[in-house]
């Protein structure tokens, strides 16, 4: 059965895949596995092991898919196992940052829009080097994955609180390292180093 | 420290996805360090958003894997299945013989006399083992068989050739 609508919500994709129907749940991977891919390579930093991890998500979301709440949201069910999934694969490995982003599949952007996302890549990818993971996940998770606090505090197994202070320290940490003169000594001591 | 919680109120407004309100951008207004806060988390959000989640074409794979663990998940729920019917069957069987063996309960040995079962299993010198006492209402009609049955072992014998 061929899943028509994409206005079908994940959750009640969700409660199809309970009883039986794969091809809900094909629908419900063919819209995060670039989600899900995205947020464990910005983790891991290596193509093969993101491709790993969100493989192994999906087949853990399917065996488990009984588990699932329809009452709530599955993206946060999901990134959850990522996020645990990621943690089982990448706990002893530090990120490499060698291998580039991954490349947006729609080649038509408009310039301006190419270059809004090179930026956002950029600043991703300084927030990687910068940030621990927790902060790192909860910025992904509110600005790439627009989840509200609660959705992040499900995910990342904290309270809300603790992640408004993930963020808040985030936050306060990209400001402090973009700040203009804080940018240059960095880039001059890394010249002096070379 | 003031400004360290007015930062944090900036941080928790744009947790929330909601204008500032009046007062704290009065407050901001009047700190240079506080604006540039502002400025700087505000267009960071904006830039952070425009990424789009991308991903090399692994879909095929993914459904793969799926289709494999459910292919593997079916025997492991028919086997599930087995399992428990068998260990309950094997309960039911462990609760009878404990209640038969243990719990049961006894008959009185004069009870038992009485039925019917236990006479079938006397033996045939039963009326000797007997006491006269018990025996005396038949003994009549056990000298009357007697009788007739010697009368009629007479009369075969007398005609035999």
């Amino acid at each position: 059965m061929a899943i028509e609508s994409q206005t079908i919500s994940d959750e009640a994709l969700a409660r199809q895949s309970q009883d039986g129907d794969l091809a809900a749940f094909e629908e419900l991977v063919r819209r995060y596995e670039n989600r899900i891919y995205s947020f464990a390579f910005q983790s891991c930093g290596r193509q093969a092991d993101a491709r790993e991890v969100t493989q192994d998500t999906f087949v853990r979301a399917f065996q488990a898919i009984a588990q699932f709440d329809p009452g709530r949201s599955f993206a946060a069910w999901l990134f959850t196992i990522a996020r645990r999934k990621g943690i089982d694969s990448f706990r002893a490995r530090i990120p490499s940052g060698d291998e580039a982003a991954p490349e947006g599949l729609d080649a038509d952007d408009p310039a301006e829009l190419l270059a809004r996302r090179e930026e956002a890549q950029d600043l991703w990818r300084r927030a990687r080097a910068w940030l621990p993971d927790s902060q790192f996940q909860a910025l992904w998770l509110r600005y790439v994955e627009d989840m509200d606090i609660s959705d992040i505090a499900r995910v990342l197994r904290k309270t809300q609180t603790h992640v408004k202070v993930l963020l808040f320290r985030a936050r306060h940490k990209l400001a402090d390292e973009m700040e203009p003169s804080r940018t240059s000594m960095v880039l001059s001591a890394k010249g002096a180093n070379i | 420290m003031k400004s360290w919680f007015t930062k944090w109120k900036i941080s928790a407004s744009l947790d929330a996805g909601k204008p500032m309100p009046e007062s704290l951008r009065r407050t901001i207004d009047a700190d240079p360090e506080l604006q540039r806060f502002a400025k700087r988390a505000e267009a960071h959000g904006e830039t952070l958003c425009q990424l789009t989640p991308s991903g090399p074409p692994m879909h095929d794979s993914i459904m793969r894997a799926v289709r494999a663990a459910a292919r593997q998940e079916q025997p492991r729920r028919d086997a599930a299945w087995r399992w428990w019917v068998a260990s309950g069957a094997l309960a039911a069987l462990t609760l009878v013989s404990v209640y038969w063996t243990h719990l049961r309960p006894k008959v009185p040995v004069q009870q038992a006399m009485e039925s019917p079962v236990m006479f079938l299993e006397m033996s045939t010198n039963m009326l000797a083992e007997m006491p006269a006492l018990m025996m005396s209402p038949l003994s009549n009609e056990w000298a009357r068989v007697d009788h007739d049955l010697q009368s009629t072992t007479k009369v075969l014998m007398a005609s035999l050739p």
